[in-house]
């Protein structure tokens, strides 16, 4: 049994004690012979295997609505290094343009708003942020504040500003972001029954760098129908937004920025159990417990400030306020997931998280998936997802003058220390329906395709607003609608 | 929270001691090593799936330490 700790399935899919088995009913004439010939000489089916176990995925995403779409290559590496220690190398880059609720409301006439890289350069100083590979298409936002550099790295085209039409919802247009990740993990028998393994990962992209360790310790009990685990992961991010940190619930048209670079760590503690309750059934049960210190707040959104109902006339914009989240985060999860061999192929996958944090948040996940053999070699994967969570405590759509934030003049005092109208802090529900398609070949490896689809339904309570007021009619949640396109390639290298 | 916890450690526990008695053999392990009885499942499709519903959702994890190392969330 393998331990159940990793980050992101970085164990992999392997199985030390079964793949041997799979080998016999798999692998080609030369596998076998090379197979029986290390058995013959005393190694294990491992020790024989050199070469790399290769995982290779592409995923292609989109959101509805000309939102963000994502372009994923990943490729896994592991290596039986002896008979009980592999290697792993995990590389993944992904690419991301278009567009992304900014936080603030539609409303019944057009708001402008300046795009968040240029919003940065209006507010703060200007810190060569050309060269960042978020910079969107931008020209001269501000005059004022671009008057000592000069403009040769601008876009072509384009404006700093974007504006959304009455009825439509603020989207910031400049959403764009490489991210690269290199994780390395090492796995270990210690004893026939003690399994080890550590691992770290780093990852950066533009604006976002993270590094983690992780390690984990496992006890096979019960003749190996049992596996006790214990993991824990350390995870330490370093948040440099475009334009600088804005001060939490600062006005968005004159935004204090109060640091270059935010920090934020995580620590992960999980308890896991594994057990084959038959031979057609085996189970798995973790506990976790995750609490997250530092930066947590989106740094570009911000929510609207409405008085009943009506936009507020701010100074160079409608009135909107940078959103403000705790520092501390502690979340406890409970996974229970089921494997069961319905026949000697076709295998049911079924699984439940349960959610609940200290941000008010609670959530429950159901996710079924068939492995439906059709011949040899082609099989079938519907698979079905349920997500329900409820809002944050903070969560509020837009602000309220009077009973959130008291509004005299020009002048403004928040009457609350947390607020963020960031949708996935919101109360919805979302649906994932996918099918995948696999064919397996005769030499171990496999490539399966995937399309599924997703959709998100609004769970909040509606704010009431006056009939004919800025607000009036509509929507107060960005409910997201993606599919993607997810392709697999493992073979043995 | 902390009694709750406590209560599915101790049925944890006690789930793993009842199961004790029952076992499955060696020997009748044979479908328990198909690759699609695997719990852990394709490292590759599990890191997209960690990935896509930790930038829309405010759950991550459970299954391992999903959703770190992106500011996605």
């Amino acid at each position: 049994m393998q331990l159940n700790h990793s980050t992101s399935g970085s164990s992999g899919s392997r199985k030390p004690d079964a793949s041997g088995d799979r080998r016999l009913t798999a692998a080609s004439v030369a596998g076998q012979l090379a197979l029986a010939t290390a058995t013959l000489l005393g190694h294990s089916a491992e020790a024989a295997d050199q070469g790399w176990q290769v995982d290779s995925g592409l995923l292609i995403y989109q959101e509805a609505d000309d939102r963000v779409s994502a372009v994923e290559p990943a490729l896994d590496f592991v290596r039986q290094v002896d008979e009980d220690t592999s290697l792993r190398i995990h590389l993944v880059y992904d690419t991301l343009t278009g567009a992304s609720p900014n936080g603030a409301m539609p409303a019944n006439k057009p708001q402008t708003f300046t795009s968040a890289s240029s919003a940065g350069i209006t507010a703060s100083s200007y810190s060569d942020y050309s060269t960042s590979a978020v910079s969107m298409t931008r020209s001269s936002p501000s005059s004022s504040s671009r008057t000592d550099h000069d403009d040769d790295d601008d876009g072509e085209g384009g404006g700093s500003t974007y504006t959304a039409a009455a009825g439509e919802r603020p989207l910031d247009q400049s959403f764009e972001d490489q991210r690269y990740v290199v994780g390395l993990g090492w796995t270990t028998k210690l004893t026939p029954v003690w399994q080890a393994s550590v691992g770290g990962s780093y990852s950066t992209e533009s604006d976002f760098t993270s590094y983690s360790v992780n390690g984990a310790i496992a006890r096979e009990l019960n003749n190996k129908n049992t596996t006790l685990s214990l993991g824990t992961n350390l995870e330490y991010d370093i948040i440099t937004p475009h334009g600088g940190t804005r001060k939490a619930l600062s006005r968005y048209d004159q935004a204090s920025i109060v640091s270059e670079q935010e920090s934020k760590t995580v620590a992960d503690l999980s308890l896991g159990l594994s057990q084959v309750f038959t031979r057609r059934w085996i189970s798995r049960f973790n506990l976790g417990v995750s609490h997250a210190s530092g930066y947590q707040a989106d740094p570009y959104k911000f929510l609207t400030v409405a008085a009943d109902g009506n936009l507020i006339d701010s100074i160079d914009s409608y009135l909107y306020l940078y959103e403000s989240r705790p520092e501390q985060r502690t979340k406890y999860t409970f996974y229970w997931q089921n494997k069961l061999a319905l026949t000697n192929d076709d295998v049911l996958d079924t699984s439940w998280r349960y959610m609940t944090d200290d941000w008010g948040i609670r959530s429950h996940t159901a996710d079924m998936s068939l492995h439906w053999q059709l011949g040899s070699n082609w099989y079938l994967k519907p698979h079905y997802r349920w997500y329900r969570q409820t809002a944050a405590d903070f969560y509020k759509p837009f602000l309220q003058a009077g009973s959130d934030v008291t509004v005299v003049g020009q002048g403004y005092v928040p009457q609350l220390k947390y607020a963020s109208a960031d949708g996935r802090l919101g109360a919805f529900s979302a649906v994932t329906t996918g099918l995948q398609l696999g064919y397996q070949m005769a030499d171990n490896s496999e490539l399966s395709i995937a399309l599924e689809r997703y959709r998100q339904i609004d769970n909040n309570r509606h704010i009431d607003v006056p009939q004919g007021s800025d607000l009036s009619g509509m929507d107060q949640f960005a409910e997201t609608r993606a599919w993607w396109l997810r392709a697999r390639y493992s073979f043995h290298w | 929270m902390n009694k709750k916890i406590l209560s599915v450690v101790a049925a944890l526990v006690l789930l793993s001691q009842l199961s004790g008695c029952a076992g499955v053999k060696p020997w009748q392990r044979d479908l328990l090593a198909k690759p699609q009885m695997s719990l852990d499942g394709d490292a590759i499709i599990m890191g997209y799936e960690d990935h896509t519903y930790f930038s829309k959702e405010a759950s991550s994890g459970g299954r391992g330490f999903g959703g770190g190392g992106c500011g996605c969330n």
